[in-house]
């Protein structure tokens, strides 16, 4: 199989991750943060040894505002429902994924919130200007995609933290989409709090999620549950990572995205990005020269992520999708669960075919795909 | 040196300590708590040490504890 479907979860994981399944079910099965027992503390030290390795590599302050969450879904929703008060206001981007626009939808119904979209344009300054025109009295958090999940478009972040931070209002960002591809530093670029996906780009397992939190940032909690300790207190405890972390997390899979950050580790800054934007420029070339195809955006170093969106003129993107798969082609199409930016691009109606790779995706992957989608292409 | 039993709210700021006191050269035991008291169960480090030196660097390092008590 050809998969080129990353940005949904990276395919395959790192052989360390594979192998560190095995070894961890066998060694480090316990409930950590329960017992006292010998498994117990050891299950405990290595998820301690990966809340380290995460802390390094994005600069979060301390080690205890690291929280592991189920995806990136779940970290978001803590995030935005844990800043949440009656009548509030947030400020989106016109790019945010569902996982964003949702729980602001509840939040609609249930607290009376309002929220606000800020149109991401090529110019960082007019983008920055879209934000901060709309902060009001009542705003209270800034939400952001690092970049696009369908047209890869990045956002300039770390300005608007710093107009966040202007106006005394809290920034999160949805970093699914860049975190292992873009340097991120909580402290340095002035992050309040980071939602992110374990299982893709930093080449965990599904099943895992990044929830950080800059110092002085108190969320309420989501969910609420047994934390190991102080059972006698009915409320949930005031220190992270605890507050957020009720019941049975997936060690298991936190250890392995501790061997997908040791495996991104053996790569230097950009590396990563550059090798993937090598295959995806090839690609955009050909599809932007070719008349059976259409794209949407540009596709320039360093302004997007390494995934592009396109279509093939005629063809509804399912149904290539679906004559892709044939030829044992993995790519996702339709609205990747981003109904906001298919408004952008005009695409609500036939949906994108995204082709994102990762840090295996080999250039003749792209030459076999760019041969299937001609065959397509012609078949009509 | 004295032998300190010292509480932990959860065993991240426990094995937090550990790795602090460990890397001043100073060898700690995780254990649990002996007595549930208004609060319940929870971590302690059990630990040789100078606790005046120990508490300083947990305040430096930003690691909260919840009591410590000397037991030998």
């Amino acid at each position: 199989m050809i998969y080129l479907d990353n940005s949904a979860t990276t395919y395959p994981k790192p052989k360390q991750v594979i192998d560190s399944f095995n070894i961890s079910m066998q060694k480090y099965g316990a409930n950590f943060g329960r017992g006292i027992y010998d498994m117990s503390i050891k299950t405990a030290e290595q998820v301690f040894n990966v809340r380290e390795k995460v802390a390094d590599f994005f600069g979060v302050p301390s080690v205890e505002k690291v929280v592991f969450t189920s995806n990136c879904t779940h970290a978001l929703n803590i995030a935005i429902k844990g800043v949440a008060k009656q009548g509030c206001h947030f400020i989106i981007s016109d790019l945010e994924h569902n996982s964003v626009l949702r729980p602001l939808e509840k939040l609609k119904n249930k607290l009376n919130c309002e929220y606000s979209k800020a149109k991401v344009e090529k110019s960082i300054e007019k983008t920055i200007s879209n934000f901060e025109k709309l902060i009001k009295n009542n705003t209270v958090a800034i939400i952001c995609t690092g970049a696009s999940n369908v047209f890869g478009i990045l956002t300039p972040f770390k300005e608007l933290a710093k107009v966040a931070h202007k106006h005394n209002i809290l920034f999160i960002l949805d970093a699914s989409q860049i975190a292992g591809l873009v340097p991120i530093d909580m402290k340095k670029d002035d992050i309040d709090i980071i939602c992110c996906a374990g299982h893709k780009y930093l080449y965990g397992p599904v099943g895992t999620g990044l929830l950080l939190l800059n110092e002085n940032v108190n969320l309420d909690t989501l969910m609420e549950g047994g934390s190991g300790s102080n059972s006698l207190e009915l409320s949930m405890p005031t220190d992270t990572p605890d507050r957020f972390e009720s019941g049975t997390l997936n060690s298991i899979g936190i250890i392995g995205l501790g061997k997908g950050l040791d495996f991104l580790n053996n790569y230097k800054t950009d590396e990563i990005y550059k090798h993937e934007f090598v295959l995806m420029n090839n690609l955009y070339s050909f599809l932007n020269s070719n008349n059976y195809f259409k794209t949407y955006c540009g596709f320039q170093f360093k302004t997007v992520v390494p995934i592009i969106s396109f279509n093939v003129k005629g063809y509804n993107s399912e149904l290539v999708a679906s004559e892709l798969s044939k030829e044992n082609i993995a790519v996702r199409s339709g609205l990747h669960c981003a109904p906001l930016a298919h408004q952008k691009f005009n695409t609500t109606n036939s949906g994108t075919i995204r082709i994102s790779p990762s840090i295996f995706t080999k250039k003749y992957h792209i030459d076999l795909l760019i041969k299937s989608l001609i065959k397509i292409a012609k078949s009509n | 040196m004295k032998k300190y039993i010292i509480e932990f709210s959860s065993i991240t700021y426990a094995l937090k300590a550990k790795t602090l006191l460990e890397n001043r050269g100073i060898f700690v035991k995780i254990s649990k708590k002996n007595n549930l008291n208004q609060t319940g169960c929870g971590y302690v480090l059990v630990a040789n040490c100078d606790i005046d030196k120990v508490i300083i660097a947990f305040d430096m390092n930003k690691i909260k504890y919840v009591n410590y008590e000397l037991i030998q």
